[in-house]
């Protein structure tokens, strides 16, 4: 950012937030309106609040549950964000979550250090499952009486898709009420509306959003749809057989095993990143030639630190080494930036 | 010698005979490939769009959707369900890929400062700023 440009910070969904404008003037009312949309997916969302609509749904299985518009698009994006997929990013992961301990906010379960986290491999000993996931056709969206009814048994959480729909509305209430070009960033999954400075938004991408820019990772800059990453050294915490983290492998119902350390993926809104970068995590290596066919330009940190980067990511500038990929012809030509 | 005519008469014959299968056999899928065509041909003339699958004779569908449609003056012309909104296809690609910054912003000002986990919501506000950090949370 220039010094044209304003941003302010605050704590949402567990993590830090950032609202940045075009004008500073309307920076006020650009956090005004992103922090009403927090407000208003916490209220709805949340699955460590007990007055949560989603935690109304989640306590009466087999009843259509009444619920609000936030709620309602939340559990639809949820389930399309399942069935484009292949079941990968999965709502009804809750139970396994809760399982492995993730039974309130991180912040009450203490996590692991994020040094000793990112260790040479990701430091992860998988524990064994705990809970078989339901499976996203469990859940009954009727749009027409706005319920929402789980089938006994699912617990759903809307971890890997609601936050990153609330930076797209929440971007979008920004610019309706500044008038001006908006970035919004919920713990580094990021929503732009309206125009960008001239030289883009200049975003460091690295491990963990609350790194300081020196972190290892590279600078890029965008003006405008949504970035998203998704990362295992991040939200992990141990438990009696070993760490776990909160990406949830839907097949095994344990902590997914990825060939990923970190994946950021960038699209035309922050949801349809932040599904992409979800399952690329739960994927592994054959993620690489699905994000090529979506052309999703893509940063994919390797467990050993390596890093490639598809579909149209630049390369210059990354402070990690690159990964072999194979044959050198191939590798050429996998890495060369498109034109 | 009459022995080896015997059994050139014997090979003339069996020749003759394996030459008669062979011609009868493209006969035979030559007149099926046809038959298959012209069946196929008339079917898609007496019942179009009918299929086995389907429940609903295709005429039914036409006046069903007439019954909905203003548009539907022809009801020889189906009406197509409602277009799908890009959402609903797929994951949609950026309007423009990420550019690489070559070098670090020239300015020296932190990351913007996340409170301490524990403290409580209490935003903050910084002026410019040398960009923003998108890692896992």
């Amino acid at each position: 950012m220039s010094h044209s440009e304003e941003s302010a910070t605050l704590e949402a969904f567990g993590s830090t937030a950032l609202v940045a404008v075009t004008e500073p003037a309307a920076l006020d009312s650009a956090r005004a309106a992103v922090e009403r949309v927090v407000a208003e997916f916490d209220r709805a969302c949340s699955r460590f609040r007990d007055d949560s609509e989603l935690s109304a749904v989640n306590a009466r299985p087999g009843v259509p549950v009444h619920v609000g518009p936030v709620l309602l698009e939340a559990v639809t994006v949820a389930l399309r964000a399942a069935r484009l997929t292949g079941g990968d990013v999965d709502p009804t992961v809750g139970q396994a979550l809760i399982s492995l301990g993730y039974d309130r906010d991180f912040d009450a379960l203490g996590g692991v250090a994020r040094d000793e986290a990112r260790g040479p491999a990701g430091g992860l000993s998988v524990p064994r499952p705990l809970a078989s996931i339901p499976g996203w056709r469990t859940v009954t969206v009727d749009h027409e009486r706005s319920t929402i009814r789980v089938a006994a048994g699912v617990m759903l959480d809307l971890g890997a898709t609601a936050k990153a729909l609330a930076a797209d509305r929440a971007a979008g209430e920004a610019h309706a009420a500044a008038g001006c070009g908006v970035l919004v960033s919920f713990g580094g999954d990021l929503a732009i509306v309206g125009p960008a400075p001239a030289a883009g938004w200049r975003i460091r991408v690295t491990d963990d959003h609350r790194a300081g820019f020196d972190a290892p990772g590279q600078w890029i800059s965008l003006g405008s749809g949504g970035l998203a990453t998704s990362s295992v050294a991040v939200r992990r915490w141990r438990t009696g057989s070993g760490l776990a983290h909160h990406l949830i492998d839907p097949l095994t119902g344990r902590s997914a095993d990825s060939a990923w350390r970190t994946v950021s993926v960038t699209a035309g809104c922050c949801l349809d990143a932040n599904i992409a970068s979800t399952a690329t995590i739960v994927r592994g290596e054959r993620a690489v030639g699905w994000l090529e066919a979506l052309g999703l330009p893509s940063r994919l940190v390797r467990t050993d630190g390596t890093v490639r980067h598809v579909a149209g990511w630049p390369f210059e500038g990354d402070d990690l080494p690159l990964a072999d990929v194979g044959f050198p012809v191939l590798s050429l030509v996998r890495e060369r930036p498109h034109p | 010698m009459t022995r080896t005519a015997n059994q050139s008469r014997a090979a003339l014959a069996r020749d003759a005979a394996l030459g008669r299968l062979s011609r009868a056999r493209r006969w035979v899928i030559a007149g099926t490939a046809a038959l298959t065509a012209g069946f196929a041909a008339l079917v898609s003339v007496v019942a179009p769009g009918r299929s086995l699958a389907s429940k609903q004779p295709a005429r039914a569908v036409a006046s069903t959707a007439a019954n909905t449609s203003t548009a539907a003056a022809s009801p020889a012309i189906p009406q197509l369900p409602p277009a799908a909104s890009p959402s609903s296809l797929g994951l949609q690609g950026p309007d423009q890929p990420p550019q690489s910054i070559p070098s670090p912003p020239q300015e020296s000002s932190p990351a913007p400062s996340a409170p301490a986990p524990a403290a409580p919501a209490a935003p903050s506000q910084s002026s410019g700023g040398g960009g923003v950090v998108s890692g896992g949370s």
